[in-house]
């Protein structure tokens, strides 16, 4: 037997625990060392439970440990892992446990790991500096509606039909007690959020629809002017407000300069 | 950059310090930065600092620019059928290439599958085949990243019975055709050979120590098989046991004093006791010519 099929009949028990352990494998002369191979078996899978677990701290207060695991664990035996930086993996987590028939009772529980995976990858971008207000107060406002911003490598926005950036939120709260009262106090709302690490510390951030729709606006490569024109008639008026909010919460790195003929077709458009 | 042949059969150029290092843990981090321990190197796992940016590199670079560094990998697969992931080397390559190791080391053993990565050192049999197979793959590695790593005897639970060389002389035969160093950790040595019925004290004193540039001294966890035989199982998440500082005494005593690191991974302690764990090793490296520290006697301890 080559080592490649000897490798793959390995692997295949390794991940099916109701597979025989492979004739490769045992002293010479004994009987089959189940216990022996489970040991890579439990390793394997306990291991990628574990990275689960790590990344996903609010859902596994709120579903609490046992099932936690059970349910991670049977992400885990569905989803090996495409490399091994693990910081990248169990970002499908979410849509399994939409599909995942005993959490059907948590309804928000999919969104909340939303928020989840969307603080690990903030927390591991890229590094890059913010822009200001100022840099936005000092730019030319003739040239604005035809700019574009270049937004945090960090940035992730959240869209929820449940309160999650409020649930999430009160279980930062340490002290159990408060906790539990943060969480009593939440209306049943839907919910947008702002997940953004400007610099060292990850900010999650409960915004308006509007100031979400602006940025998904911007992260399509939308102008300032048609970000702006795709907003709802209500919300154009505090355009400027919102702009203001957007540069204070460190997501914009870049306002790119519009050029003559951008600002142009800018100003017939209006 | 394929090493030299007559590279090849010198004994392994030490390059960390020849005292105790530790694991570096995010839990750590701060305490190392205000407090500056008396430990003279750091070894991380490369793989979680694989991210673009954030805390774990901040991190890193600060404390890399007061102590030596050793990355350890455990996601090349060496000892996999398949070709090497060249997407991995690269981000190791940039990883070495940012933080400037004093060394690199990876595990005679295999991680990754054609379905993916099963998060395990997985064993290999010691053949003709998987000799060729690990050779080149380390010839892969080093010639990427210009420089000779240090290949880890793994700590095992079964063997295969079609293996035709036993594991030192396998091992051995690598550091002859490839010319990589040898990291020698003693708790897998206790781990192998109590699982499989052999002497640990043999397996040190063939162990080929000249070749060898870092030493790894962890905890392990008891448990029986099911015919109730003992079965050790490498778990980084405990003291090292007597046992195992025993066997460490021994090497050291044939080697002379050699970079050393407690290895400790999961239910990380606090760091007074992952100190007094590099002083135990600094003791037993003391009069066996370790280097002297370079830093002020600090309070840690206290």
């Amino acid at each position: 037997m080559s080592w490649r099929d000897t490798q793959n009949a390995f692997a295949t028990a390794v991940r099916d625990p109701a597979m025989d352990v492979p004739d490769a494998v045992g002293p010479r002369g004994s009987g089959v060392p189940v216990a022996r191979f489970n040991v890579y078996r439990n390793n394997s899978a306990v291991s990628l439970t574990e990275a689960i677990a790590d990344s996903y701290p609010v859902v596994r207060a709120l579903v609490g440990e046992d099932f936690f695991t059970a349910m991670a664990r049977q992400y885990v035996d569905g989803h090996v892992p495409s490399s091994p930086v693990l910081i990248h993996y169990g970002g499908s987590f979410a849509d399994f446990i939409e599909a995942f028939e005993p959490a059907q009772s948590l309804p928000f529980l999919a969104d909340i790991a939303r928020v989840e995976w969307a603080w690990v990858q903030a927390y591991h971008a890229k590094d890059c500096d913010s822009i200001n207000t100022e840099a936005l107060q000092a730019a030319n406002a003739e040239a604005l509606p035809a700019s574009r911003l270049t937004l945090h490598p960090s940035l992730h926005l959240i869209q929820s039909n449940w309160p999650v950036v409020s649930i999430w939120s009160a279980h930062q709260i340490e002290d159990l007690e408060a906790r539990q009262t943060a969480l009593s106090e939440i209306d049943q709302a839907a919910e947008c959020g702002v997940i953004v690490r400007p610099e060292f510390e990850v900010q999650v951030q409960l915004v308006q629809p509007p100031i979400r729709q602006l940025l998904a606006s911007f992260q399509d490569g939308a102008t300032l002017g048609e970000a702006a024109e795709a907003l709802e008639p209500d919300d154009v008026g505090d355009f400027g407000g919102m702009l203001s909010y957007i540069f204070s919460t460190g997501v914009v790195t870049a306002i790119g300069t519009a050029t003559g003929a951008e600002i142009g077709a800018a100003i017939n458009q209006d | 950059m394929r090493p030299s042949t007559s590279a090849k059969d010198a004994p392994f150029e030490v390059a960390l310090p020849r005292r105790a290092g530790v694991s570096l843990k995010p839990e750590h981090y701060n305490h190392i930065l205000a407090e500056r321990p008396d430990v003279s190197w750091f070894e991380v796992h490369p793989e979680n600092y694989m991210g673009d940016g954030g805390p774990p590199h901040h991190y890193l670079a600060a404390i890399r620019e007061h102590y030596a560094l050793s990355l350890h990998g455990v996601g090349l697969s060496i000892g996999a059928a398949g070709k090497l992931d060249r997407d991995h080397i690269g981000r190791l390559k940039a990883l070495v290439e940012r933080y400037q190791p004093a060394q690199i080391s990876e595990h005679l053993a295999w991680s990754t599958h054609d379905d993916g990565f099963l998060n395990d050192l997985l064993p290999l049999p010691y053949t003709e085949e998987t000799l060729t197979t690990v050779c080149d793959h380390i010839d892969e590695v080093q010639t990427a990243l210009g420089r000779r790593m240090l290949l880890e005897n793994p700590a095992t639970y079964i063997v295969f019975p079609e293996s035709t060389y036993e594991e030192i002389e396998f091992l051995k035969e690598i550091v002859q055709r490839t010319g990589c160093g040898l990291l020698l950790d003693v708790n897998n040595v206790y781990v192998s050979c109590t699982n499989h019925n052999r002497s640990a004290e043999d397996y040190i004193d063939r162990f080929p120590l000249s070749h060898v540039g870092e030493i790894h001294l962890a905890g392990h966890a008891e448990d029986t098989d099911d015919t109730g035989a003992r079965l050790l199982i490498d778990s980084h998440d405990r003291r090292v046991v007597d046992d195992v500082w025993e066997l460490y005494d021994r090497a050291i005593r044939r080697a002379g004093a050699l970079p050393t690191l407690i290895e400790w991974d999961s239910d990380i302690p606090t760091w007074p006791v992952l100190f007094a764990e590099a002083q135990h090793a600094n003791a037993i490296l003391a009069p066996n010519g370790a280097q002297q520290s370079t830093k002020p006697a600090s309070h840690e301890l206290a």
